[in-house]
């Protein structure tokens, strides 16, 4: 009888505590694949990360590390992750052959890439490297490649696979390869090695990094694209007043680039991430930049054509029903 | 007229599955509906490839000698360095283990670093599918030698036959069956040690290997292109391990009990 009524007692007080305390709202799951190892380029994403701003806005998210060869824009298109970062080319381009992919967030408004040369190479110009004989390191498919075909034509360049690494150019004095204003030209600084940068910003300015989902994510889940994308752009601005704060982290995750290159590099991205409009305008998109990238990649028959441009991207996080 | 039925019969099969399976995916690709940049239906990798016949043409030779030469120079290597292995037991002791623990080290790890010892380009692609396709002619070779025989061995050695003699007409004859096997299987890792070459060190371009193709079609999400690359794949590596196993059949066909039950 006893034990009955304590058992009773306990019952009733786990009820009367579970009634009293505040409902936690169920945090959702969210994956984001990253086209790169972590590195300064996903600073606002790690911050946010850091800062609980993804779990203040109910999403548990995990971030995944890409490499050269994880094809993310299609596992975003696939449906097999929510959230993927990819280049704004990836986008047309995918939608161009049926896959339902949609740009969110665009990290870089001003393109960061261009090709890495020893300072004391000659070539000075994307023309001159363009129409001389060297060596390009270079993904294979990039379709700035047809576009520099068609725009300089008649060079003897050997276009050949971009490592990701360092190896190849330090031992070879006449080779370039692409690389991340950010990224390669620190690690040189770093490293010892007069390098220079030729920007490819000024003949081809994509969104060379935009965060990606799925039109029936966007569709089923506006509210978690809406929350993803806030919490990340507040994530930025975080990241750029303060990269030091949140670099240790993600050094930690990436052996390969030291934390004082991640600082530097954080420090250079911030021109090529903020608009004009200011930091209160960061990740946004128009437009008229799009229908720029689809008429370069149509007129290099990349692609055939790149349907309705508005359908691409959504310019501002979607409203919240 | 019964070797000619056998023939057919072991022609016929593998048609036959093949054009079942292309018609199982066909149909249910466009039941399921499933997106093209996702898997695409056989008939459209089929007009893919029609569409870019010459760059997969020019491609595919290109992958096709990497693959040819990385072959031949596994071959030699392994025959002869199995040879030389099987016959000074100090070496067979030393260099064995050595080249088991080589041919765990990961390709793909190793690629990068032959980039920068020999460079972009073919030579790389050779010896990357060199590298891959080395170690099973070795092995093969090697136990194929210290499986001769014992009885005929002792046979030479009464005779006084020296070491050159014994092993062109004792220890090689009888190592063939097994050294045809060890090349059958480098035959298809040759390929595959090609692409993954070029994956590393292949020229874009009009002179693009079938391993840049993959790469630059995954790039461009042209999926049927990725599918027919990698059909040209197989097909050099069907052709090579086809050429091996004609030519192991003829060497084998009169005296050894494998090729004589071949086409049954």
């Amino acid at each position: 009888m006893k034990s009955l009524l304590i058992t009773s007692l306990i019952l009733a007080a786990g009820a009367l505590v579970s009634c009293d305390a505040p409902k936690q709202p169920q945090s959702v799951p969210i994956q984001v694949q990253l086209n790169w190892v972590p590195e300064p380029e996903f600073g606002g994403i790690y911050a946010a990360l850091q800062e609980g701003l993804y779990a203040q806005a109910g999403l548990a998210v995990e971030v995944i590390k890409g490499g050269g060869q994880v094809p993310c824009a299609q596992l975003v298109a696939s449906g097999q992750v929510p959230f993927a970062v990819v280049s704004g080319e990836e986008v047309l381009t995918l939608r161009a052959r049926g896959g339902p992919i949609v740009a969110v967030f665009a990290t870089f408004q001003k393109n960061p890439t261009g090709f890495l040369l020893h300072a004391e190479n000659p070539i000075n110009s994307l023309e001159a490297l363009w129409r001389s004989d060297s060596t390009i390191g270079i993904d294979p498919g990039l379709p700035f490649v047809k576009m520099l075909n068609e725009r300089y034509p008649g060079g003897a360049v050997k276009l050949v696979p971009y490592s990701g690494a360092l190896a190849t150019f330090l031992a070879s004095p006449n080779y370039a390869q692409q690389c991340f204003i950010t990224s390669e030209p620190v690690e040189c600084q770093l490293r010892g090695i007069q390098s220079k940068v030729l920007s490819l910003a000024d003949v081809f300015n994509p969104y060379a990094a935009v965060v990606a989902t799925n039109e029936t994510f966007l569709k089923e889940h506006p509210d978690r694209v809406d929350a993803f994308v806030r919490a990340t752009a507040e994530g930025w601005r975080r990241y750029l007043d303060a990269p030091e704060r949140y670099n240790p982290a993600i050094a930690a995750l990436n052996p390969s680039m030291t934390l004082e290159a991640m600082n530097i590099a954080a420090r250079l991205e911030r021109p090529f991430i903020v608009p004009e409009q200011g930091e209160r305008a960061i990740g946004t998109m128009s437009a008229a930049r799009w229908q720029s990238l689809c008429e370069q990649l149509t007129a290099t028959k990349v692609i055939e054509s790149c349907g309705s441009i508005d359908a691409a991207f959504v310019a501002a996080p979607p409203a919240v029903p | 007229m019964k070797g000619t039925l056998a023939a057919m019969r072991t022609i016929t099969a593998p048609l036959v599955a093949v054009v079942l399976l292309l018609g199982c995916w066909q149909v249910a690709v466009m039941v399921a509906d499933i997106s093209p940049f996702l898997l695409p239906r056989p008939t459209v990798i089929a007009h893919s490839m029609w569409s870019n016949r010459e760059v997969l043409f020019d491609a595919t030779l290109s992958t096709a000698t990497a693959a040819l030469a990385g072959f031949a120079l596994a071959a030699l290597v392994g025959i002869i360095g199995g040879s030389v292995i099987a016959a000074v037991p100090v070496l067979r002791r030393s260099l064995y283990p050595l080249a088991t623990i080589l041919q765990m080290v990961p390709l793909v790890a190793v690629a990068p670093l032959l980039v920068i010892w020999l460079g972009f380009g073919l030579p790389t692609a050779i010896a990357a599918s060199a590298v891959v396709a080395v170690f099973p002619v070795l092995a093969s070779t090697i136990d194929g030698l210290r499986s001769v025989d014992p009885g005929l061995r002792e046979v030479f050695l009464l005779a006084e036959a020296p070491p050159w003699t014994r092993w062109r007409k004792l220890d090689l004859p009888a190592s063939i069956p097994a050294i045809v096997t060890g090349l059958r299987i480098a035959a298809g890792l040759a390929v595959i040690g090609a692409i993954v070459g070029e994956f590393v060190s292949g020229y874009g371009g009009s002179r693009a290997p079938l391993g840049i193709v993959v790469m630059t079609a995954m790039r461009e999400a042209r999926t049927e292109l990725v599918f027919g690359a990698v059909a040209l794949c197989a097909v050099v590596g069907f052709v090579l391990f086809g050429v091996v196993s004609t030519l192991g059949w003829l060497l084998l066909r009169r005296w050894h009990s494998s090729a004589q039950h071949e086409l049954e």
